[in-house]
């Protein structure tokens, strides 16, 4: 059985009510243990609702959700563990911040699942270190006066320090300057190579897709409409381009050169592969 | 979890409907003349005159009743005290007795007192959210300033108090969001709003409440700068893109609502000598 299982899922906000609005319809998905999943859609497709599923944090308004194997409409469900199965990162992350030290702020959610102070310390000293912040020179500090890459990382900590199977991240790179996300980026990458986490990406940014994960699922209006390898997806270019969504730079490149009359593959994501594209094109091998 | 769905109070239902046509000066006037008009009435012809006129307005307003109604359910708990006061503890002494509960007494005089402080509560409640439900805040806003104008020689700040609240409205929304976020983050990390005694769950809000102050005060910094940055200046020699106008459709419906409000007025023994 897949980690995370939808089937029709339906949610509408505010039934019953003048406001109500339809966030999805009928999404039927499945996340296996060990896949690093991107999740591309424009502004207002329903990603944020979606992933606020997996967390049991929105209950399917019709259809079914299932992670690893709990069904959270079930009454007896036990929502805790699912919550420290799946751990969610919100977008801007370092605004649920609130200790008074970088360290109380990471134990905040061990603190919750009630382990031992020991324990705790093993676990906040883990995360601090797999989001690259030194919990020695850090830990006493005030969360609130860190830099912003640092406040995310700190935020992003305090979810780690949960041990979730599920990495759930909203746009974990916005607002941050180049270096910054790229150092985000990198860890969550880290992340996933060298601790085997299951990682589910929500981005805007096609390149960051192209880079990172294995797999597409674009959302639009509610509803998947692609879903499958990352290279499949960015081949299907017109498509994309009618839900509003673009290719990585590096792919739209591309197109252009076969646009000029240069016969190269289309199919790349990175800029090596690129590279070597266009020499294949131009005999330099 | 979803916090807007219970706070309707302060929302704006835009439709096309005469009443949302009305200038709010208008509305808030008939808002102050109904209220009156609700404390003044004093028997049931009363108040079955005014219920058949605020149904009226309901639906020439296109608001849903139900949707109107649901803004009830936080002084529910309020309505319910109030009632059961007014029914054992009126100060009525003398009157038919209804029934007793131990030392208790309730006369029939208590208990249609107590129904009609009841129903006073719910009259308010609708008259006041009818007129938030088809006027947008900054209409709302527009009007109180208007309204309050002559008083500015008195020293009055109108237009700052406008402004005011027409910040504090527009951030209502923004707040609850913020905090439904703010909250599901939390419980994301295991969180639990809902449990345990007063003091623990009182306990449970600091997570919510430090980063909601933080993102509260950075939000009054930035609007604050940009406001600046656009050279607000305050209420002094300010023009508006939309400027209020009355029509003849706002002499009417006001007339109709004092004649209407004078009507509730009438004690039924009136009634009955001019209807002879």
């Amino acid at each position: 059985m897949a980690l995370i299982e939808c089937r029709h899922l339906t949610h509408v906000y505010l039934k019953g009510t003048p406001l109500e609005a339809v966030a999805l319809q009928d999404v039927t998905l499945s996340i296996e243990a060990g896949e690093f999943v991107g999740l591309i859609g424009p502004t207002g497709s329903g990603k944020s609702t979606l992933i606020q599923h997996f967390n049991a944090l929105l209950r399917p308004t019709g259809g079914e959700v299932r992670i690893a194997g709990i069904n959270p409409a079930d009454k007896r469900a036990d929502v805790k563990t699912l919550r420290q199965q799946v751990g969610l990162v919100f977008q801007y992350p370092e605004h649920q911040l609130f200790e008074e030290t970088v360290y109380d702020d990471v134990a905040y959610g061990p603190r919750n699942l009630g382990l031992t102070e020991d324990q705790v310390r093993e676990r906040v000293a883990e995360s601090l270190a797999l989001v690259g912040i030194d919990p020695g020179r850090f830990g006493r500090r005030s969360p609130f006066s860190l830099s912003g890459g640092e406040m995310r990382r700190v935020a992003i900590a305090g979810v780690l320090a949960m041990r979730p199977r599920v990495l759930v991240l909203d746009e974990p790179a916005a607002g941050l300057d180049p270096k910054g996300k790229e150092e985000i980026l990198g860890q969550i990458r880290t992340l996933h190579q060298a601790q085997g986490l299951t990682v589910l990406l929500v981005t805007h940014s096609m390149d960051e897709a192209a880079q990172l994960v294995k797999r597409l699922v674009v959302l639009a209006r509610g509803q998947i409409v692609m879903d499958g390898p990352v290279r499949e997806i960015f081949r299907r270019a017109q498509d994309l381009a009618a839900l509003g969504l673009g290719v990585p730079a590096i792919t739209a490149l591309m197109l252009r050169l076969r646009g000029a009359g240069m016969a190269v593959t289309p199919d790349v994501l990175t800029v090596d592969e690129a590279r070597a594209a266009i020499r294949e094109v131009l005999r330099w091998n | 979890m979803e916090l807007t769905r219970y706070v309707t109070i302060g929302q704006y239902l835009p439709r096309e409907s005469p009443v949302h046509r009305l200038d709010p000066r208008t509305k808030i006037a008939a808002v102050t003349v109904l209220t009156v008009a609700v404390f003044v009435v004093r028997d049931f012809s009363g108040y079955a005159l005014l219920t058949l006129f605020l149904l009226a307005v309901v639906v020439a307003s296109q608001i849903p009743l139900g949707y109107l109604l649901r803004g009830l359910r936080p002084i529910l708990f309020l309505l319910l005290i109030t009632v059961v006061l007014n029914v054992f503890f009126s100060g009525i002494q003398s009157g038919t007795v209804l029934f007793q509960l131990g030392p208790l007494v309730a006369t029939r005089e208590a208990v249609m007192r107590a129904a009609f402080v009841g129903y006073r509560l719910v009259a308010l409640i609708l008259v006041t959210s009818l007129l938030t439900f088809t006027t947008s805040p900054v209409q709302l806003t527009d009007g109180i300033e208007r309204i309050l104008r002559p008083f500015r020689r008195l020293g009055v700040p109108a237009h700052e108090l406008a402004m005011m609240m027409t910040i504090a409205l527009r951030f209502i929304p923004t707040l609850l969001e913020e905090t439904e976020k703010i909250m599901k983050a939390q419980m994301a990390r295991g969180a639990e709003f809902e449990r345990g005694n007063v003091l623990r769950r009182a306990r449970a809000l600091v997570p919510v409440l430090v980063p909601l102050f933080v993102s509260a005060f950075r939000r009054a910094d930035e609007l604050a700068l940009a406001m600046e940055a656009r050279c607000y200046r305050g209420g002094e020699h300010r023009t508006r893109m939309k400027e209020l106008h009355l029509a003849p459709r706002d002499g009417v419906a006001l007339l109709v609502t004092l004649a209407v409000s004078v009507l509730f007025a009438i004690p039924y023994s009136t009634w009955q000598v001019l209807l002879r």
